[in-house]
């Protein structure tokens, strides 16, 4: 009995300290989530258009529009967006001039890369993107080809691009709109476009076009929210909900609603 | 047989005498609960840009998981370090002498005595784990049983260490202070508290920090063991990954030995 007892006590202090550290793994380690609840409202950085993810359009505002409007209702909050010209304007996010008083979350084009990652935490990928290529008919290959490329605000690399396309022998022709892009391919300026693979895939589907990924020397990143360094239980919360939304096919079928069938 | 089993006997005294020790596993809850809750949450925001585009260490990590890592390794060298002054404790009171005139050799009773710190260390080591979660360091099993092997050289290493201290230093006292003045300074100077950039040259570290440091730092060996617990748990070297494991390998090998000679003198 005294040995049982011996062991009780020895153990019973194990037990009391692994109980105390499982303890703190749920103290929350910052605010973030209790000031968004606080304000009633999620704040959002997003660039005034960047189709499919961004629109502009208040009847179809974009899939991270949307997306983001199902998270704030999981988080029973509303949904603030902060518009910012200079997303995209340049490669620099720096000057891009968005802080922490904007903003919770940066949407809109954030991919999952460890350059992001290095100022944002990133939540979970909602979506595969990279450079993916358009075109009336499936092409036999790249070299001679005359493309029009459309890069807007995308996080994907235009250099990278830029050195692909040069050492595949492919001229290029650099479009500013979607418009434009499916003009110059309908009126057979170019023979293909190149654009982020979400808004090929829904250009492709419009036209009856096929699309496909660029090759895999060209990165592809999963599409993700940003969100400020530190800010560990707004990111959980979203997380979580970004996993619901997931789970319940949420995620799905916006998807499907902007961006058509996704590439394999 | 009869030096394993003397092996497991010297190895089970060691857990047990640990497992029955209040202080030593205060010390190791406390430890990880001040470093991760208390320092990491404190500096967090110093660490962090307030702006996109902007930051003081350009690295895919916030402080918290930055640190994270050396806080393992933290704990693990403290309990290792104090399994040492076990070595003192048989001295003074006779215990040594009674296992020195068994049948055992002197090398399956250092290394009985080793394993056994070393155990009790990795286990120290394993409680910082817990507290993944609140530094939102997301582990796999994979990361885990890893961490776990690069936690069990390290404190091979560490214990070995201290048994070469003990070897040195005749009383508590003395081995406390000292093995502070190796221990802590060797922390520090490990990387494990501010990042060296790898993203910097070596001209644009001295640039950031004095040469005299960026040199202690590459020459103090526990830098490649917190890079190599870093690249297990945050996946994020600044090192060549297969520097951390050879050189935790090679000062095991050569602390122990060095353990040995002094333990076979003694």
């Amino acid at each position: 009995m005294p040995e049982v007892s011996r062991l009780a006590s020895n153990f019973g202090a194990i037990g009391l300290v692994l109980t105390l550290l499982l303890a703190v793994t749920f103290l929350p380690p910052d605010n973030s989530l209790k000031e968004v609840r606080a304000g009633a409202s999620l704040r959002a950085c997003v660039p005034p258009s960047y189709p499919p993810l961004v629109t502009g359009y208040a009847d179809r505002p974009g899939l991270d529009v949307e997306l983001l409007q199902a998270v704030a209702v999981r988080l029973h909050v509303g949904l603030a967006l902060n518009s910012n010209d200079a997303i995209g304007r340049d490669f620099n996010p720096r000057n891009w001039g968005l802080n922490r008083a904007q903003c919770q979350v940066v949407a809109g084009g954030v991919v999952d890369s460890d350059q992001t990652r290095s100022f944002l935490e990133t939540a979970p990928q909602y979506a595969k993107t990279g450079w993916a290529i358009i075109s009336p008919r499936p092409l036999a290959g790249l070299k001679g080809l005359k493309v029009g490329v459309l890069t807007l605000v995308s996080g994907l690399d235009r250099i990278g691009l830029a050195s692909f396309l040069r050492s595949a022998g492919v001229q290029i022709q650099v479009v500013r709109t979607p418009e434009e892009l499916v003009a110059g391919i309908a009126e057979h300026r170019f023979d293909a476009g190149i654009t982020e693979a979400l808004l090929a895939t829904r250009l492709a589907a419009d036209q009856k076009w096929v699309a496909a990924w660029m090759p895999p020397e060209l990165k592809r990143y999963g599409l993700v929210f940003g969100l400020w360094k530190g800010e560990l239980t707004l990111k959980r919360a979203i997380d979580q909900a970004i996993n619901d939304l997931a789970a319940d096919g949420t995620i799905v079928a916006i998807l499907a609603r902007y961006a058509g069938v996704p590439l394999n | 047989m009869l030096q394993l089993g003397g092996l497991y006997g010297l190895w089970l005294r060691e857990v047990m005498r640990a497992v029955r020790d209040r202080g030593q596993l205060v010390g190791g809850a406390s430890r990880p609960i001040l470093w991760v809750l208390i320092l990491g949450i404190g500096l967090n925001p110093y660490f962090r840009g307030e702006v996109y585009g902007e930051a003081t260490f350009v690295v895919p990590f916030t402080y918290l998981q930055f640190i994270f890592p050396g806080v393992v390794a933290l704990n693990v060298m403290f309990t290792s370090v104090q399994s040492a002054v076990s070595v003192i404790w048989d001295r003074e009171f006779g215990f040594l002498r009674e296992v020195l005139v068994s049948p055992l050799s002197r090398t399956t009773i250092l290394l009985g005595k080793i394993l056994g710190g070393s155990t009790v260390a990795l286990l120290h080591g394993c409680l910082v784990l817990i507290l993944a979660r609140f530094a939102d360091v997301p582990l796999t099993p994979i990361d885990v049983l890893k961490a776990i092997g690069l936690m069990a050289i390290l404190s091979f290493a560490v214990t070995s260490l201290g048994v070469v201290i003990a070897n040195r230093i005749r009383t508590f006292e003395g081995f406390g202070i000292f093995s502070n003045a190796v221990i802590m300074p060797l922390y520090f100077t490990s990387s494990s508290m501010f990042p060296l950039d790898p993203a910097l040259s070596k001209e644009q570290t001295y640039v950031t920090y004095p040469e005299w440091l960026v040199t202690i730092v590459e020459y103090n060996p526990l830098t490649y063991a917190v890079d190599a617990l870093r690249g297990v748990l945050i996946h994020y070297n600044q090192f060549a990954p297969w520097m951390g494991i050879t050189v935790m390998v090679g000062c095991s090998v050569i602390l122990f030995s060095i353990a040995l000679f002094d333990f076979r003198r003694a």
